[in-house]
């Protein structure tokens, strides 16, 4: 295109304005194409793999040793600012926590209650069990004692750093009740079929 | 290009003036649609089209018959049908409207 032509299209205003493209104009520039158009693909578009792993919606979220599957979702990123589809990146990679089938105990709303392993998924945080079968066929959903409560509600005040709390370690037995303590990052269930089919550096662990 | 929808019936024209952020680059033109945050590369016809065609709502056969000043147009009808297209596709994309 000659460069007087050129000249005449870019903007000399200095405001932003493009000169109006009238009939004379094109005439004169001879332009005999239909209009055309090329949309920019955006750059959250252009930069997302093709590692895209959606939540779990159909209870599918267990392993076959029965954990439930937490992603973290601070490990990857979100599609489009969806809360329902997760990019993995290239290679992929993202931290599971495998959560193993238990009874634990959390902060709730309603004070220290038992949780299950989806919500604890959903909340994160720290959470109490106890070395013991989960259902014993006479008391598989009792109530805590009054001194489990008492234990459970000191260990939650220390975790959180709460002056004057009670002085216990974890482990196995003695006057701490034996309750055991994990902590979860706030993630998305997934499921294991899902985790599967990606061929990277997915770190899985276990809880 | 086939449509089901009945094309005299549609009246099309300009989006409001401050939807579009034209800059000159090259030969053609960056529109930065504001509404949808999209960019597009449009040739000088295209400009030509959403602003000056389209400054008066105008349905498509009308805008082609204003094409056919300043392009060259050896099949009226396929050349009606690629306007059409142009149209709908422009629509989509938020840089012209349906009345």
């Amino acid at each position: 295109m000659p460069k007087e032509k050129m000249d005449k299209n870019q903007d000399h205003t200095g405001t932003g304005k493009t000169p109006a493209m009238s009939r004379r104009s094109l005439l004169k520039g001879g332009i005999s194409a239909m209009p055309a158009v090329l949309t920019l693909q955006s750059g959250a578009a252009l930069a997302r793999s093709s590692n895209l792993i959606s939540v779990s919606r159909r209870g599918d979220h267990k392993d076959h040793w029965g954990r439930t599957l937490c992603l973290d979702t601070k490990s990857v990123y979100p599609v489009d600012g969806s809360r329902r589809q997760y990019d993995l990146g290239h290679p992929a990679y993202g931290r599971v926590a495998a959560i193993r089938d238990r009874e634990y105990y959390g902060l709730t709303p309603n004070g220290i209650r038992e949780v299950d392993e989806s919500m604890m998924c959903r909340r994160g945080g720290v959470y109490y069990y106890r070395k013991r079968e989960r259902y014993r066929w006479h008391d598989s959903r009792r109530n805590l004692s009054e001194q489990e409560m008492e234990q459970l509600t000191a260990l939650q005040a220390a975790d959180s750093g709460i002056a004057g709390s009670a002085n216990l370690q974890y482990g196995h037995g003695g006057h701490d009740g034996g309750w055991q303590r994990v902590k979860v990052h706030r993630g998305v269930l997934v499921s294991a079929t899902a985790l599967s089919s990606f061929s990277g550096n997915i770190v899985v662990k276990d809880l | 290009m086939g449509t089901n929808v009945n094309e005299t019936e549609i009246l099309w024209c300009s989006p409001p003036k401050d939807a579009i952020r034209w800059i000159a680059y090259d030969d053609g033109f960056v529109a930065y649609h504001r509404p949808s945050g999209s960019t597009h590369f449009l040739n000088a016809a295209s400009k030509f089209l959403i602003e000056e065609i389209l400054s008066d709502p105008k349905d498509a056969s009308t805008v082609a018959d204003d094409f056919a000043d300043v392009v060259t147009v050896d099949d009226p009808q396929a050349h009606l049908d690629e306007i059409r297209a142009m149209l709908l596709r422009f629509d989509e994309l938020g840089l012209v409207r349906r009345l």
